[in-house]
């Protein structure tokens, strides 16, 4: 297909001038206008999902002397630009609805084309930077695009957020930049030792004395986007509070690009991760738990999946603390059935939201036979994160077990028994999405609600993509895990 | 191309100067427009050096006194001084064209008569300002860098005396005498190299670290230039003077005390890193401790311009922390940090000259909610702490990286102490950066609208135009940075080849 990755990145970007100057006079409709160079995106990717496990697509600039700023597009960085862009095109078509109505509100029902014209321009940044971080060979080109991130997430919150959000989201803002200068003090140190800021040369840092040192300080920043427990206190508020389509992108998309930079950076490094499995394994584990635990005991219907992000981030983070070809695999293709299934719950809620103005849970009930897609939507991304097929989320979460016994298996050791206490609790996740479903979706319909009505057209076709996604995915998955495994195994041997 | 362009750019600044005081006098304060024309001139010239400077030097040598010392009186662009007095000139030109309405205001307060004669005074001496300062950047020889420095610290000792706001007579003394004693420290350098040399041609320092004595000679240059820097210690004049001067004034106050600091450490102390490595650690770590003091001091400041002022400080140090590192790298990223520092730091004290010539205060504390009503002020704020603070896409972004990368080798290569003021430069100090700038942000721009500011316009065309312009720049070497680096990084092989 015509193309190459730059523009596939940097065309969201190119166009939020565009999008900014019609949506001030065309208004709700500047999201076509910004759907454009989304599907061109996705489609480019699309196009070279098949070919790139034989031949990966690689484009260099020379930015500065010395620095060389390259998009690699492998077998391992375009699934996930890929979920990025997909999670991209379905959210600004529901965003059209959404914010259309989220706009009114805030702005007491008056009619304001340069709110909405702002929004799609920062939507579209936003896409553009985390593009970039997946696809950035340089660890300077992905700072670049990793502190790029934060600032349309940033106004996004600050601006479209409900509550209070313009301390949310300086506390998002804060978290994220702490969580970037951290990192950058771990990939600066890389390069005193290497000589280059090239992502492929991490791996000669294997068996230095410094490699300890550099990969905690890279992955303590990187883990501060995962919110793992500790390091999560802004990801309630954050994804709670933000627009309902933000959320939907914070949420999968952005916080797992983390986990995906610990795989393509971090993992390479070998001797670390794999010395420190026990550590990364509890904290995996307690991550999960407690997030777990937590969204049981909230009200708020999206803060209750904010909390759920990041008891999946623990499964992702065994994955990934496994350092097995298995588990790391695993590990990204939950990047992809998260990113989906979460996506899809997100939409979910957030077309409750819309239609009957409530996020308390305890006012909501028996809405399944008013509003049948919204239902569905949301068991199908309750399936997928919870790993029940014919989800994508099965094979995923499988594949994370699996390699999470790799290393502990032949005794009954710690590790052993960590892996199957680990496993014995994926069914909080089911617990805990069966039972919001219930509550939101089955039992007896409060006379509120009585004459609520299933969300527009604008609203239910993301959520079908969605579902119909995962599904597809979910009973086919050979094409990407086949070259996804292939890509895992060469970055750990 | 002219033989002569750089005499006649220096020529530009300083054979006008008596002529736009006469004309001032009768004019008044158009004659603001003629300055603003010569400094719009003299950036399109240097601009327009940029591709030349890529391969070559341009030097052009006049012979100025033969006996006793045989002296030339020579410029050179090269690239080092261009992208630096390039940016330089530029920061001047906005400073001008901000200073329309901003002095016409300032003159209407009790303290300064509004009269004809002010005026061709104020921007008289602005343009021989500048032009010493430009005429320092282009020296070739010692002697004749200490005639335009000390020209410069007359004429800025002169805008802060005549224009200032509160007690200006006793900061003006301050700012004069601080800079006289750093000035001396550098004199003693400069007269100990000849002893050593023979020569006051900078070029000729190159070997001087083969002569007995020339770690003194460093010392001394060293020094000098601190107290132009503020580091801490040498730092008493710094915030008074900049917070009580016109914005315009600050504006280029801020950004001569960085630029040409590490212009000259970048041009004179090279040569010197044999017998100054030793003692560069404890420079780095004094850097820091510079950094971090300053940036404490930002976080409890209430006026705006103090803030800004402490800000400066603070991250000024950053190039004193990357010269003196001695690695490539840090080299280079202190040069293209100082040019980031001085448009970012010219566009922060005119915004803070905005603030006030609306809304008539300083202090924060009266301040909030402010976005709405100065959408342009806010944008510029952000743009110029953006590229302090080293966020993309602002230019600050990629210097400060490089820079630190240059610390961090430096760590790995000398021990400890290097690699805790890296470390510490990467992350502490960033975050004290992070939290004063978006606490001020909060406190001008966010929350309650007060009462006293409810009908607060938008700022003058002018300024708007100022404040954009200098934004823009900023972002343009932000996502192209070789538009810079491409001429530094000539001279940076140079250097370490």
């Amino acid at each position: 297909m015509f193309g190459s990755l730059w523009l596939a990145v940097l065309l969201p970007i190119v166009f939020m001038p565009i999008v900014y100057f019609a949506g001030r006079s065309i208004g709700k409709r500047a999201s076509w206008v910004a759907l454009i160079p989304l599907l061109y995106s996705t489609a480019y990717f699309a196009s070279l999902l098949g070919g790139v496990a034989e031949n990966p697509v690689g484009e260099y600039i020379t930015w500065l002397p010395g620095i060389v700023f390259g998009l690699l597009g492998d077998s391992l960085s375009i699934p996930i630009a890929l979920t990025v862009s997909v999670l991209g095109v379905i959210m600004v078509i529901y965003s059209n609805a959404y914010m259309d109505h989220s706009i009114h509100e805030q702005y007491h029902h008056q009619e304001n084309p340069n709110a909405h014209a702002t929004y799609y321009a920062l939507y579209l940044a936003y896409i553009t930077s985390m593009l970039g971080v997946v696809l950035s060979t340089n660890l300077f080109e992905f700072y670049f695009f990793f502190e790029l991130m934060i600032i349309p997430s940033w106004a996004l919150i600050n601006v479209y957020g409900s509550g209070e959000r313009e301390k949310i989201a300086l506390m998002y803002l804060l978290w994220s930049i702490v969580g970037a200068v951290v990192f950058v003090t771990g990939a600066l140190s890389a390069f005193a030792l290497t000589g280059t800021f090239e992502i492929s040369a991490l791996a000669t840092l294997a068996g230095n004395s410094y490699a300890g040192f550099i990969v905690v300080c890279m992955m303590m920043g990187l883990t501060v986007k995962m919110a793992m427990l500790g390091l999560h206190i802004w990801l309630p508020f954050a994804h709670a509070e933000a627009p309902t389509p933000i959320s939907a992108l914070l949420s999968p998309a952005m916080i797992g690009l983390a986990a995906y930079a610990i795989v393509r950076m971090l993992l390479p490094i070998t001797g670390v991760i794999n010395a420190n499995f026990t550590l990364m394994f509890i904290w995996g584990f307690g991550t999960m738990l407690y997030g777990g635990l937590m969204v049981m005991a909230q009200t708020d219907i999206k803060r209750l999946l904010a909390y759920s992000s990041m008891s999946q981030m623990g499964y992702i983070f065994i994955g990934i603390a496994s350092a097995s070809t298995m588990g790391v695999t695993g590990a990204m293709m939950h990047y992809i059935s998260h990113g989906l299934g979460k996506a899809a719950l997100f939409l979910s809620v957030g077309t409750v939201m819309h239609q009957t103005g409530i996020r308390d849970i305890r006012q909501l009930g028996g809405l399944a036979d008013k509003m049948p897609i919204t239902a569905l939507a949301f068991l199908i991304g309750a399936m997928s994160i919870s790993g029940i097929p014919p989800t994508v989320g099965f094979p995923s979460k499988m594949m994370i077990y699996m390699g999470a016994f790799g290393p502990g298996i032949g005794a009954i050791s710690g590790d052993f028994l960590l892996a199957l206490a680990a496993i014995l609790s994926t069914a909080l996740t089911v617990a805990y999405t069966m039972w919001t479903m219930r509550r939101i979706f089955y039992g007896p319909l409060p006379d509120h609600l009585a004459d609520t009505k299933e969300g527009g057209w604008v609203m239910t076709v993301p959520m079908i993509l969605l579902c119909v996604l995962s599904i597809l995915i979910g009973i086919y998955p050979r094409p990407i895990i086949d070259p996804l495994m292939e890509a895992v195994a060469g970055l750990l041997a | 191309m002219v033989n002569n362009i750089l005499l006649m750019v220096i020529l530009a600044a300083f054979l006008p100067a008596p002529i736009v005081y006469l004309l001032g006098r009768n004019v008044g304060k158009k004659v603001s427009w003629v300055v603003l024309g010569i400094f719009l001139l003299s950036t399109v010239v240097f601009g327009s050096l940029f591709p030349e400077v890529m391969h070559d030097a341009i030097i052009e040598e006049y012979s100025w006194v033969a006996e006793p010392v045989k002296l030339t009186l020579g410029f050179m662009a090269d690239g080092l001084s261009i992208p630096m007095v390039f940016t330089y000139i530029f920061v001047f030109t906005g400073a001008t064209l901000f200073s329309i309405p901003y002095i016409e205001k300032r003159f209407s307060l009790d303290d300064v008569e509004d009269t004809n004669e002010n005026y061709a005074r104020f921007y008289a001496f602005f343009l021989l300002y500048g032009g010493s300062v430009a005429g320092c950047m282009l020296s070739t020889n010692l002697i004749e860098f200490f005639m335009f420095f000390e020209l410069a610290l007359v004429f800025s000792w002169l805008l802060i005396l005549l224009f200032g706001y509160g007690d200006r007579r006793r900061n003006s003394m301050l700012y004069f005498l601080w800079t006289h004693i750093g000035g001396g420290a550098f004199l003693i350098g400069i007269l100990g190299s000849y002893w050593l040399t023979g020569s006051f041609e900078i070029a000729d320092l190159a070997h001087i670290a083969d002569h007995a004595g020339a770690f003194w000679v460093g010392l001394a240059f060293s020094l000098g230039l601190f107290v132009k820097i503020g580091a801490l210690g040498f730092h008493g004049w710094m915030p008074d003077t900049y917070s009580e001067s016109p914005a315009p004034v600050s504006a280029v106050l801020g950004a001569t005390s960085v630029m040409l600091s590490t212009y000259t450490m970048a041009r004179l102390l090279p040569p010197f890193q044999p017998v100054l490595q030793a003692i560069s650690g404890w420079f780095m770590l004094w850097a820091l401790a510079t950094i971090l003091y300053a940036g404490v001091m930002a976080l409890v400041q209430k006026d705006t311009k103090r803030l800004v002022a402490y800000l400066s400080m603070s991250q000024m140090n950053y190039c004193v922390l990357g010269v003196f590192t001695y690695v490539a790298n840090g080299v280079l990223g202190s040069i293209s940090y100082s040019i980031s520092h001085g448009l970012a730091i010219g566009l922060l004290f005119l915004v803070s000259g905005a603030l006030l010539f609306r809304t008539g205060t300083r202090d924060m504390d009266k301040m909030g909610g402010l976005a709405e009503k100065l959408p342009i002020a806010i944008l510029a704020t952000m743009a110029g702490f953006l590229t302090i603070g080293g966020v993309p896409p602002a230019v600050g972004f990629k210097s400060k990286f490089i820079l630190l990368s240059g610390a961090m080798v430096r760590g790995f290569e000398s021990g400890f102490m290097e690699l805790f003021v890296a470390i510490m430069a990467g992350s502490l100090a960033t975050l004290v950066t992070l939290g004063y700038e978006f606490r001020t942000v909060w406190r001008v721009f966010y929350g309650e609208l007060p009462e006293k500011l409810k009908d607060v316009s938008p700022v003058p065309m002018t300024m708007a135009i100022t404040l954009i312009a200098l934004s823009a720049l900023s972002v343009i070497f932000g996502i192209w940075p070789a538009l810079i680096t491409n001429p530094i990084e000539v001279y940076i092989e140079h250097l370490f080849h």
